[in-house]
């Protein structure tokens, strides 16, 4: 029986980019279901994402991007997938990636695959406070696991479903749940693997991501994790 | 912190010379700083059990904003599967 993949593609505002990206990953004429999940946009991004053929759920407000990735876990249990692929509607990942993705998370049996940011130095384009935060937090996160993991917040990621389906009920952050997951399917023996992406610079539109708040959270919950 | 409060309420109207054993022991100065340490340890229980509170309810809110947008998505699935199926009948 062949595996079902899914592939979730989180959007806000994101009516300048969500074609492409949707094109792109239908270009590559793989078996998988291409989901695009609105998080409550005031443009046309879903009609776009819709014209481009992808199914679309949408968030009647926008509850932010770790929201919605767990409405695409919420999906892709419901669907019975075997794997769950993430990866940004705003352009900043490029679907052509994936075929290797997907063949290196077969091959490996890991639990859950990151697209790496920083195993390509040369063609990272990020501001320095943001570069020095994430791999400040994946530093904390390697300290945490005991695996080695250089880009902890990157949402180019293969989901293993089988750990996603153990560990959701226990997820408590509803937004800031990165780091929470990786460290629940350690706990679970599951195995983080890496792989190095291009970071594509977006061609427009802003970051939702306000840079304190961001922070805050990030070390809210790497305290409670740490702690409970 | 609310139940203690009330147990030493409770326990203090039925028995008010146990309040007579302590506060012959403090000055008014340490009367009043344990008046102000306690009132502002309390405050922050309170923001702490509001802020928890209100982390409960957008938890609440966004599940019921994803459960929606699943069951649209079903509603929407099943609906245009029915329209297939008339137009095969």
């Amino acid at each position: 029986m062949s595996e079902r993949i899914i592939i979730a593609i989180p959007a806000y505002d994101e009516e300048y980019a969500i074609g492409n990206v949707v094109k792109g990953i239908y270009d590559l004429g793989m078996d998988v279901d291409v989901f695009v999940i609105d998080d409550g946009s005031n443009d046309e991004t879903l009609k776009i994402a819709k014209l481009h053929g992808a199914a679309v759920l949408r968030h009647r407000i926008n509850l932010g991007g770790g929201a919605t990735i767990r409405t695409a876990f919420s999906l892709a249990m419901r669907m019975g997938a075997d794997y769950l692929v993430t990866l940004d509607g705003d352009g900043q990942h490029d679907p052509s990636e994936l075929p290797l993705m997907i063949d290196v998370m077969r091959k490996d049996g890991a639990a859950l695959l990151i697209g790496s940011r920083f195993q390509r130095r040369d063609e990272l384009e990020m501001k320095m406070y943001r570069r020095l935060g994430i791999r400040f937090f994946s530093w904390v996160v390697s300290w945490m696991t005991g695996q080695k993991i250089s880009d902890a917040t990157s949402c180019y990621r293969i989901y293993d479903m089988k750990y996603v389906r153990m560990v959701f009920p226990n997820l408590k952050e509803s937004q800031y749940y990165a780091i929470e997951l990786i460290t629940q399917i350690n706990r679970l023996g599951g195995r983080v693997v890496e792989v190095p992406i291009q970071d594509i610079k977006r061609m427009d539109g802003n970051s939702k991501k306000g840079i304190i708040r961001y922070c805050y959270h990030l070390i809210r919950v790497v305290v409670k994790t740490v702690l409970l | 912190m609310m139940t203690v409060v009330w147990s030493v309420m409770v326990v203090l109207f039925f028995n008010p010379s146990l309040a007579e054993l302590v506060l012959p022991i403090l000055t008014t100065q340490d009367v009043i700083m344990s008046v102000l340490v306690i009132g502002l340890l309390g405050s922050l229980i309170l923001i702490a059990n509001v802020w928890q509170n209100v982390a409960k309810m957008e938890q609440k809110f966004t599940e019921l904003v994803q459960n929606l947008a699943l069951n649209d998505y079903v509603n929407e699935t099943r609906t245009s599967t029915d329209q297939v199926d008339e137009l095969d009948e």
